[in-house]
């Protein structure tokens, strides 16, 4: 296990370098926002990552709390709430929301997760939409007031690119961290079979109920970063489809793989937007391709590059 | 003195050109344009908005491609680039940004208020003018002096189908239906309070989600509470379902709504006894023009579009000849177009004519429609007040 | 109120069609479809281009469109259910719910997003007594539910085939290796699967209107009921779709409009909240 992670250093030191970059090469403001858009989305599939890559629960609800996040920032900060509490103030909404979902459905099957994952998600939507004096309802809430840190905040689409991309790094160590903790590991158990984990003594109910809050916690701070980098929230940024879109992020850059989430994230938000001139045929050509990633490469594309690194190494 | 010297520069032959008041103003205003002109529209061509967003796209296109037939503006064609919004809002700010790269004279925005709201910021920046036909009352209280709207919107609606309602129609217990987003419930909150200022209250405000196909509970309220009329507001798609399941269930109401009651799309899936007598008010459309040359337009927007023209379609159509005789006169400076459409005063459109107020509103006259059978009828103009 | 019940029941009959599609194709190989509602999407196209655009009698579209939804069926079988056996269960409802987005904007490209109408088998003016109005071809979806309950209940328990589809459902690898044509049962499962949910499309249509985006709500609401009844357990399928279809009408018009769609999934959480096998508990065994 130390030796792969060793062999990373180089590659994740030269994509940091290159993504700092980035700003410098791609001048224009259109190509910048939609990394930034892109980054958040890798953060909250590195959550989602936790839940259904790691201890193996289908979670059709990380758009909600990437919302909630989004929305309790936006409302907290228009209403005069200076912006250092609102990581602190979009994480415990999360909590309390995760803790909502997951104790009463910690036990339920597959099939069953999945669809109260979807209400959840709709109940969550509902909310917003009729809550119209609160959360602005369908027409969302415009001009939230940026991030400003005792005055000081990122101007203009590539400081906000620089401390997404921090924050991106941040996520991803304490992922690796916890990967390779106890609580890691028991999620592992967890997915692979819940029986024989408790019959090892790992408490699987808790160890679901923890991954589902720090997903939430990931989806919901990097709903605060949307809300205060975009500045505009309205639902149908995180609607049902939304978190299938997540979904099949994580599937498709590799399931249980960290640059497998950051892949699948970037893939899948700017691979849309390329392909815009296929009009209506893009979505079926998304759905295609998300067939055949499952059918012929269920460990998504981080595994097709594993087994291209290993059968390198093989020839030699 | 001919202003069309082509060994002077161009920046001297127009300033020569601008302090001298000659009949050929026009083509030198123009010649400060690029060739050719750059246009920019998003709107939503995909996702399920697209029904909607698609007519903008046809108004503007079927426009752009008529005037660059005729030769463009004083010979120089325009170029029309065209975003996809998608139905997210995130989309179509990214849309947007791909807009503003090709740095258009002139930003044609959709329908869709959520989008426009998500947009505005960043047109804004680009000091860019902004023509949107999305309905939200609130689009133009941004307080955006770029950003100006060519189609009616639900304030005025809101306003003038109660008081068409009690004062012409006679009516004063109500019930309320009305689509579940941004659209529907921001009229019906605009209609409860023009209501209340009517000192009328409804029996029962009701809604429906986008994706509802059965509406029966709700008019079953609206009926049971003793409703003497009914407001409906929403998308042809379910204002069809709406008025077919009120004659399934025998419910019979005074009826009046959006202009969604006359759209083709909805008339062609009711039969004639279930349309009848239904009234809609809002922004004008083609169909019941009594101009030939009206109607065989319609028709040939149909033909290309294989989808009916409607009230946007012709509000969009029209913005582009608006613009084209701003340019022939200002020529193609961002501010100058800007300020040129903040001055407009009696522009006569195909249906109606446009006059710029302080917000940016420049419509303010709508349509009273009956249907007869499943041909609507216009019974006529009405205007906001105050015009 | 009383019309509540009849409206609520006729939504519920749809609702119970569609979950019995999903169980027909969950009982055999344990995969939950969430393409289900784009099948009864299907179905309702391929009626409207039989009836309105080939001028087809009713009856012949129906006929066509029960035939051409068996077909899709297999395929579907092909191409969602070969590929994936042995999967875990999630990346099989990834790969349904791609293949519902992949037929939805197929049908968007193939017949555009207009609302279209598809005429009822049954005419006639509606039944009006005790203030209630109850539409002919409301009497035709409570009729055509009772008459596939039935023909399903003597095909499962009364034919050969019909039998050897229940124990393939209870356990697969005995089945084969007791020599039952595994296969041909599961492609049958398919097949009626997707023939019933193209019957709940040509059912809705007339009613609903179709367009291609009809799918994904009905679709769902056949999950909700197949939760509620208990995945597995035809008859509470049905119960739990008539049942879904009275409290969405009931609270619409006496709770709040606003959240109708969040009610099926309140009665669907408290249901697994209280019964984690559903309502009438499932059949199937839990899987280690």
């Amino acid at each position: 296990m130390a030796h792969s992670a060793i062999k990373k250093w180089p590659v994740l030191a030269a994509s940091l370098v290159a993504a700092l970059a980035v700003p410098a090469i791609a001048q224009d403001g259109y190509v910048i926002q939609l990394l930034n858009i892109a980054i958040l989305n890798a953060i909250v599939v590195l959550g989602l990552n936790f839940v259904t890559g790691w201890a193996g629960q289908i979670n059709f609800g990380q758009a909600a709390f990437y919302g909630l996040g989004a929305y309790t920032t936006a409302i907290a900060t228009k209403s005069g709430m200076p912006w250092i509490a609102t990581p602190f103030l979009s994480a415990v909404v999360v909590i309390a929301a995760s803790l909502v979902l997951g104790l009463p459905t910690m036990r339920l099957r597959t099939y069953y997760l999945a669809m109260t994952t979807i209400g959840f998600g709709e109940i969550i939507r509902l909310i917003i939409v009729h809550w119209e004096p609160i959360t602005g309802g369908t027409s969302g809430l415009r001009a939230i007031p940026p991030i400003s840190i005792f005055g000081i905040g990122p101007q203009g689409q590539a400081q906000h690119y620089y401390l997404l991309v921090a924050t991106l790094a941040l996520a991803v160590a304490a992922a690796f961290r916890i990967r390779h903790s106890t609580l890691g590991r028991a999620m592992i158990a967890t997915k692979d079979s819940e029986i024989a984990a408790e019959q090892s003594g790992v408490d699987t109910t808790r160890t679901k109920l923890m991954a589902f809050m720090i997903g939430a916690v990931y989806a919901g701070l990097a709903g605060c970063l949307y809300a205060s980098s975009i500045r505009f929230v309205s639902p149908d940024s995180f609607s049902g489809t939304q978190a299938i879109l997540l979904m099949t992020m994580l599937i498709v850059g590799g399931m249980g793989s960290i640059p497998g989430c950051i892949f699948g994230a970037m893939a899948l938000t700017i691979l849309p937007e390329a392909l815009r001139f296929l009009g209506q045929w893009y979505l079926v050509l998304y759905g295609l391709g998300v067939i055949a990633v499952i059918v012929l490469a269920p460990g998504g594309l981080a595994s097709l590059a594993a087994q291209f690194r290993s059968r390198r190494a093989g020839a030699h | 003195m001919s202003c069309t010297f082509s060994k002077i520069p161009i920046v001297v032959a127009t300033a020569i050109c601008l302090s001298v008041t000659f009949p050929h103003e026009s083509k030198a205003q123009a010649a400060t344009c690029p060739s050719p002109i750059p246009l920019g529209l998003t709107t939503a061509l995909t996702g399920n908005l697209a029904l909607l967003g698609t007519q903008a796209r046809n108004g503007v296109e079927f426009a752009v491609d008529e005037i660059n037939a005729a030769g463009g503006i004083e010979g120089k064609k325009l170029v029309l680039t065209t975003e996809d919004t998608g139905a997210s809002s995130t989309d179509s700010l990214n849309a947007m940004n791909r807009i503003l790269e090709g740095k258009p004279i002139v930003i044609f925005g959709s329908m869709i208020s959520p989008h426009v709201f998500a947009q505005t910021e960043v047109v804004n920046k680009s000091e860019t003018p902004f023509l949107v036909g999305a309905t939200n009352a609130k689009v133009t209280a941004q307080g955006s002096k770029w950003l100006f709207r060519t189609h009616v919107h639900d304030g005025q609606l809101a306003d003038l189908i109660p008081e068409y309602l009690v004062k012409s129609l006679g009516k004063t217990r109500p019930g309320i239906i009305a689509v579940a987003d941004d659209y529907g419930l921001g009229a019906s909150r605009g209609i409860q309070a023009s209501l209340a200022k009517l000192k009328v209250t409804p029996v029962a405000v009701t809604s429906y989600a986008p994706s509802d196909k059965d509406m029966s509970a709700q008019l079953l309220e609206i009926k049971d509470k003793g409703a003497d009329s009914l407001i409906v507001f929403g998308r042809p798609a379910d204002v069809t379902l709406v008025i077919k399941q009120m004659s399934d269930l025998g419910i019979k109401l005074i009826t009046i709504g959006n202009a969604s009651i006359v759209a083709q799309t909805t008339l062609n899936n009711l039969s004639a006894s279930e349309a009848d007598g239904t009234y809609a008010i809002g922004g004008m459309i083609p169909q019941t023009s009594t101009d030939a040359k009206i109607i065989d337009w319609a028709k040939r927007v149909q033909d290309k579009y294989k989808v009916p023209a409607d009230n946007f379609t012709v509000s969009y159509y029209d913005t582009v000849y608006m613009l084209k005789s701003i340019i022939e006169k200002v020529g193609c400076n961002k501010p100058a177009i800007r300020d040129a459409l903040a001055a407009t005063r009696d522009w006569k459109g195909m249906l109606i004519s446009y006059q710029a107020d302080a917000q940016g509103d420049l419509a303010h006259t709508l349509g009273i429609y009956r249907n007869k059978g499943k041909t609507p009828e216009l019974a006529g103009p009405i205007k906001e007040s105050g015009f | 109120m009383g019309q509540l019940v009849v409206n609520g029941l006729a939504l519920g009959s749809i609702y119970a069609l569609v979950a019995l599609g999903l169980l027909l194709i969950f009982n055999t190989v344990q995969i939950v479809n969430f393409a289900q509602g784009q099948l009864l999407m299907l179905g309702a196209f391929i009626g409207i281009s039989c009836a309105v655009t080939r001028e087809m009698p009713v009856a012949a579209a129906w006929a066509v469109t029960m035939a051409a939804m068996a077909l899709v069926g297999v395929v579907f079988m092909v191409l969602v259910y070969f590929p994936l056996r042995g999967r875990p269960a999630f990346l099989v409802i990834l790969t349904t719910i791609a293949m519902g987005i992949v037929l939805e904007n197929l049908a968007l490209i193939i017949w555009g997003p207009l609302p279209v109408s598809l005429p009822s088998p049954v005419h006639g003016p509606p039944l009006r007594f005790a203030g209630v109005v109850v539409s002919m071809h409301q009497l035709f979806i409570f009729a055509t539910l009772a008459v596939i309950l039935f023909l399903q209940f003597v095909f499962l328990t009364k034919t050969r085939f019909g039998i050897l589809m229940q124990a393939t459902a209870q356990d697969l690898h005995t089945a084969r290796l007791v020599g039952i044509p595994v296969n041909r049962t599961i492609a049958v499962a398919f097949a009626f699967g997707a023939v019933l949910s193209g019957i709940a499309g040509l059912l809705v249509a007339p009613i609903f209107l179709a367009e291609p985006t009809m799918g994904g709500s009905l679709g769902l609401k056949g999950f909700v009921v197949s939760v509620i009844g208990g995945f597995g357990n035809l008859p509470g399928a049905v119960i739990g779709g008539l049942f879904l279809g009275l409290v969405e009408t009931f609270g619409a018009r006496y709770i709040s409009s606003n959240f109708r769609d969040a009610y099926a999934f309140i009665v669907m959480i408290t249901v697994l909240i209280v019964w984690p096998r559903g309502l009438f508990g499932e059949k199937s065994s839990e899987k280690v």
